[in-house]
């Protein structure tokens, strides 16, 4: 079937899903018990402020009318003004998005460094002393909150030993006149990665840990599998067997989990922005939370999740592309 | 990760070998293999306290509204003011070390071996208590999500065709958006912030998706195997083949899905009280006393480290159990 | 007679589990001639795949060859200096056994005998091909590592070897991948693999079983002209006795965890000497003697963690005495022959234990299931 075929029938699949993503915003907004009213403006608006809303969004049309027009809106960039900050919630949400990018990004990259060898390292010395350790690694990884780590290496190492800040993410390619304690465009870049430490260690632990559970299991399936006995029989080297037959094998069911761990990756990139103090996506939905701003709050969540399905597009993509069953399969 | 030693055992249940059938089997399985049986207890240990910490601050505070209750002096937190002091009682000098230490607010008391909060609460008390969030939520939202999933997933195998494509896709949209933000944003539009109940259904509803794909696979092999077929010509209704048939090959996955997912939903609830969600004051709460904790940082160190170490024993418990009924239930599942 | 190419000498491969000690092979000996189809028959958990993969030093965890010699021609792939009296009990505790010093080192292992002398053909064709690979770049590997070509000659030998095994358009089908071919297709690509490296043996672990039986032949067939060719030897392991009557020209037959009878394979199903083979070919329905009862054999094979006392096959055996309980028969010549035909049975003169005075012990009623070729679709009679 092709590559190429298999992406754009993902995409294409995607599209339900989306428009299921922006009915289910639309519904939050305007099905729930209360003034859809009061859900734009918040609670005890007054009548003027009701009017005018009324007569600029078109409230008094019916529900399958505004349904539409929200969709339209949608999708020529529209998302509605925000309340607490009176700027178009498309502009906030392009001010914050780069840092939880960032931030997400970066500890995806160190997560899978670490993770991926690490894995396969426990499973080629399986049941030895590395491997136990490992093992026992990975599982305080996926049961310790990251925010608590968030905290903890804040205190250990910001406050502690004073080695990292524990403050907001600096852009690698902001202006060195912006940036305390940088004079030059190198400079920048430094106080950007001392900044992005902490919270990467501290988000990507989980997703590290996960992942090297993972990797292990994978690679001693696949280490075990007939095809990889069968090369052995036949003097493979057993390096040669390592990266090139059960490598790649078990990067298949990996990349599946990479896929479902972005759901907590994003949740987890929340609370360290919280923790931190960044100023990205998470800490704006929350700020919309707290003020009951609901186009910012809708309007962010419509984001999160649009970024989220083109994520898991990604990883299947990624997934096709090393297995050929995908691309060559069904009715070859 | 559990079940390590018990290479190739051909006889007994459990890795390499056939799997559990019955409670006592695991349960035997469970006690052979050392971290599975350690998980075990610290699941036991932390249900018992959060057991007796919800009798205490639900079920006495549900009683004492009738007269009959009142009168005899049943009241909330009743348990803990009889042994000692209430987890609200705010009696003792604030941000106290633990005992044997000592730092800019005095010196640490016997009476209060982990210290006090920046309200002169007692800390391993509220610790205590706070279990009963964390375990109340972590149950009941796995249960909403392993019953509507396993309904919803049955459905979707066992009538398959459009009836399958509507439920997958509905199931798929909940999937869309990160649940952390999905929960976040239900919470603020039913405006229910300090609503414990609606954290429970929500993130319930978040977790409806995996159950549902766990059994409609599950559903889907089943149909296909051929004692199904063996059995609908022998004239056995859809409901009698889905009992029969379905059911019993669903349980492992889900009891072992259901542990972990605990563990997780634990998490969940541990952050979303850090940021303010589910409880309010002064209900104690792990993830609320770790918000506190980062304003006080530097004053008291070990208040930070506390509620934290109670989330990392508790998941660890779960993840270590989960793991190790997955080795005891489907062998096939792990390493 | 020519030197054997594959001599097996007391081979014991046990498995140590926490269940107990399961003495998987438990002195199993034989050889394989130049240029000749040894058969390998028994039923399942006889041990004979613990065989194919001991003589190849393949074995998984926590399977361990505690005991025994394999030589192929004048190498030795498994042998052990003398055990020192006070070593532990290899049926309780794995042995520390020290290898002699002739055998061969692991990498001389890989780079010398596997592949370029010994070649192995698995069960599944299918599982046997890594799914993310090309069977032409699996092939080609396998073709460079044990022949010295580069890379396009490898290639092109592939190809060549595809030919061979008369898969249809080889060099568009080199380019496939496993799940896209059937089985038959898989498993002659697993031949052409064992034959492209030339090698002197192919170990056949039941390469036909998952086969059905159109297949199956046409397999066969292409073997016996590949032999011819070639003239490999192959030890080929299977539990259907059609197939070992089909291409084999000698036959073992091994029974839990050991040899019990080893013949040429006229002389094994017509002159049989061990009633465990006698049983074996009575349970096989032969469609040229009509009108008789397929007798299943009574009881299950022991488990292999606790063999009986005695012969192994005793409890089950019509033939059984009271002296099967107490000799353990070795597989010896219980016929003058060139090679002698082998049996572990104590009924044969070979055996001095005097078994005609000896007590018979009960054996197990058997059930037995009439078959009866020659009746018109009146069926069968039933039991």
């Amino acid at each position: 079937m092709g590559l190429t075929r298999y992406a754009i029938r993902r995409l294409l699949q995607a599209v339900p899903v989306l428009v299921g993503l922006l009915t289910l915003t639309f519904v939050l907004a305007n099905a729930i018990p209360g003034n859809p009213v009061e859900v734009m403006l918040g609670p005890s608006p007054s009548l003027e402020e009701v009017a005018r809303i009324e007569a600029r969004y078109g409230l008094d049309q019916p529900l399958a009318a505004r349904y539409v027009t929200y969709l339209a809106g949608v999708l020529q960039g529209d998302l509605g003004t925000s309340l607490y900050f009176d700027v178009p919630v498309t502009q906030k949400i392009a001010e914050r998005l780069p840092k939880t990018l960032l931030l997400v990004v970066a500890s995806y990259a160190v997560a899978l460094v670490t993770a991926v060898p690490l894995g396969i390292v426990s499973a080629k010395r399986h049941n030895t002393a590395t491997d136990h350790v490992a093992r026992v690694v990975s599982l305080l990884g996926v049961s310790t909150p990251s925010f608590w780590i968030g905290l903890l290496l804040v205190l250990v190492f910001a406050y502690g030993l004073g080695w990292f800040p524990a403050t907001d993410l600096v852009m690698p390619w902001a202006d060195p006149a912006t940036v305390a304690g940088a004079t030059t465009r190198l400079g920048v870049l430094v106080q950007a990665v001392t900044h992005l430490v902490l919270p990467t260690v501290a988000l990507g632990t989980l997703q590290m840990a996960s992942i090297a559970r993972i990797e292990r299991a994978e690679m001693l399936d696949a280490l075990s599998a007939d095809y990889v006995t069968l090369a052995r029989a036949y003097g493979v080297s057993e390096r040669r067997i390592l990266t090139r037959h059960a490598f790649r094998n078990a990067q298949l069911p990996v990349i599946t989990v990479i896929g479902l761990q972005l759901s907590s990756a994003i949740a987890g990139a929340v609370l360290i922005e919280v923790v931190f103090g960044i100023t990205g996506m998470g800490t704006l939905i929350l700020t919309g939370i707290y003020n009951l701003d609901y186009p910012l709050i809708l309007g962010t969540t419509v984001v999160f999740g649009t970024a989220f399905v083109l994520g898991t597009i990604l990883t299947d993509v990624a997934y096709a592309w090393l297995d050929p069953r995908i691309t060559y399969g069904e009715g070859a | 990760m559990a079940g390590d030693g018990l290479s190739r055992n051909l006889d007994e249940p459990g890795v390499g070998g056939r799997p559990a059938v019955g409670w006592r089997a695991t349960l035997a399985y469970l006690r052979r293999d050392r971290s599975a049986f350690a998980g075990l207890i610290v699941v036991c240990v932390v249900t018992g306290v959060a057991t007796v910490a919800f009798v205490d601050a639900v079920v006495f505070a549900y009683l004492s509204r009738f007269q009959v209750f009142a009168s005899l002096g049943v009241e909330q937190y009743w348990l803990a003011r009889t042994v000692w002091i209430s987890p609200t009682a705010e009696v003792a000098p604030e941000l106290l070390p633990p005992v044997g230490l000592e730092n800019a607010f005095g010196q640490g008391q016997l009476a209060h071996p982990l210290g006090t909060d920046d309200r002169g609460r007692d800390v391993l008390l509220r610790l205590f208590y706070g279990s009963r969030i964390a375990l109340q939520v972590g149950v009941a939202a796995t249960l909403v999500g392993a019953i509507g999933g396993s309904v919803v997933g049955a459905v979707a195998g066992y009538y398959g065709g459009w009836v399958d494509d509507v439920c997958m896709r509905a199931v798929e949209v909940l999937y869309a958006v990160p649940f952390l933000v999905l929960v976040l944003a239900l919470l603020s539009v039913l405006q229910a912030r300090d609503s414990l109940l609606v954290v429970m259904v929500t993130v319930g509803v978040v977790t409806v998706p995996e159950f549902a794909r766990l059994i409609r696979s599950r559903v889907l092999s089943v149909r296909e195997a051929v004692y199904v077929e063996a059995a609908r010509v022998a004239g056995l209704s859809n409901l009698a083949i889905v009992r029969r048939h379905v059911v019993p090959n669903s349980v492992a996955p889900v009891v072992v899905q259901g542990t972990l997912r605990v563990g997780t939903a634990i998490l969940v609830v541990a952050g979303l009280s850090f940021l303010g969600f589910g409880v309010a004051e002064p209900t104690p709460s792990w993830g609320a006393m770790l918000a506190t904790s980062r304003d006080v940082l530097l004053q008291n160190v070990w208040f930070s480290v506390w509620p934290g170490l109670a989330i990392l024993v508790t998941v660890v418990g779960f993840n270590l159990l989960g793991d190790g009924l997955r080795d005891a239930l489907d062998p096939r599942l792990s390493d | 007679m020519p030197d054997p190419l594959l001599s097996v000498d007391d081979l014991r491969t046990y498995f140590y589990t926490s269940a107990g000690v399961v003495q998987a092979v438990d002195g199993v000996s034989f050889d394989v001639r130049p240029g000749e189809i040894l058969g390998l028959v028994g039923e399942s958990g006889a041990g004979k795949s613990v065989v194919a993969r001991s003589v190849v030093r393949l074995l998984d965890e926590p399977g361990r060859i505690v005991g025994g010699e394999v030589r192929f021609r004048d190498r030795t792939l498994v042998g052990f200096d003398e055990p020192s009296p006070d070593a532990p009990d290899p049926t309780e505790t794995p042995p520390n056994r020290q290898p002699r010093a002739s055998m061969l080192s692991e990498s001389a292992m890989r780079q010398e005998i596997r592949g370029t002398e010994i070649a192995v053909v698995f069960q599944d064709p299918t599982a046997s091909l890594n799914p993310v690979l090309t069977v032409g770049a699996q092939l080609r590997e396998v073709i460079e590592v044990n022949r010295d070509l580069d890379r396009a000659a490898a290639r092109e030998a592939a190809v060549e070897m595809l030919r061979a095994v008369e898969v249809p358009e080889p060099a568009s089908r080199y380019d496939d991948y496993a799940h896209q071919l059937s089985r038959g297709l898989c498993q002659r690509v697993l031949l052409a693999m064992a034959l492209a490296c030339q090698p002197s043996l192919i170990v056949a672990d039941e390469p036909t079983t998952a086969l059905d039986v159109t297949v199956e032949a046409q397999i066969l067939d292409l073997v016996r002209d590949l032999q011819a060719r070639f003239d490999t030897a192959f030890l080929w392991i299977t539990h259907d006795m059609g197939v070992v009557a089909d291409i084999c020209d000698r036959v073992a037959v091994a029974y839990s965890g050991e040899i019990v009878e080893q013949a040429p394979v006229d002389d094994l199903f017509h002159d049989t000497k061990h009633p465990y083979t006698r049983a074996l070919l009575d349970s096989i329905p032969r469609p040229d003697r009509a009108d008789r009862r397929l007798d299943a054999i009574p009881g299950t094979m022991p488990e292999a963690i606790d063999p009986p006392a005695g012969c192994r096959f005793h409890p089950r055996c019509p033939d059984a005495r009271a002296v099967c309980t107490e000799v353990h028969p070795d597989c010896r010549a219980v016929t003058d022959g060139d090679p002698p035909h082998r049996a572990a049975c104590v009924k044969h003169d070979a055996f001095d234990v005097d078994y005609e005075h000896s007590r018979p012990i009960e054996g197990i009623d058997a059930p037995g299931v009439d078959v009866d070729f020659t009746a018109e679709s009146g069926g069968a009679d039933d039991q």
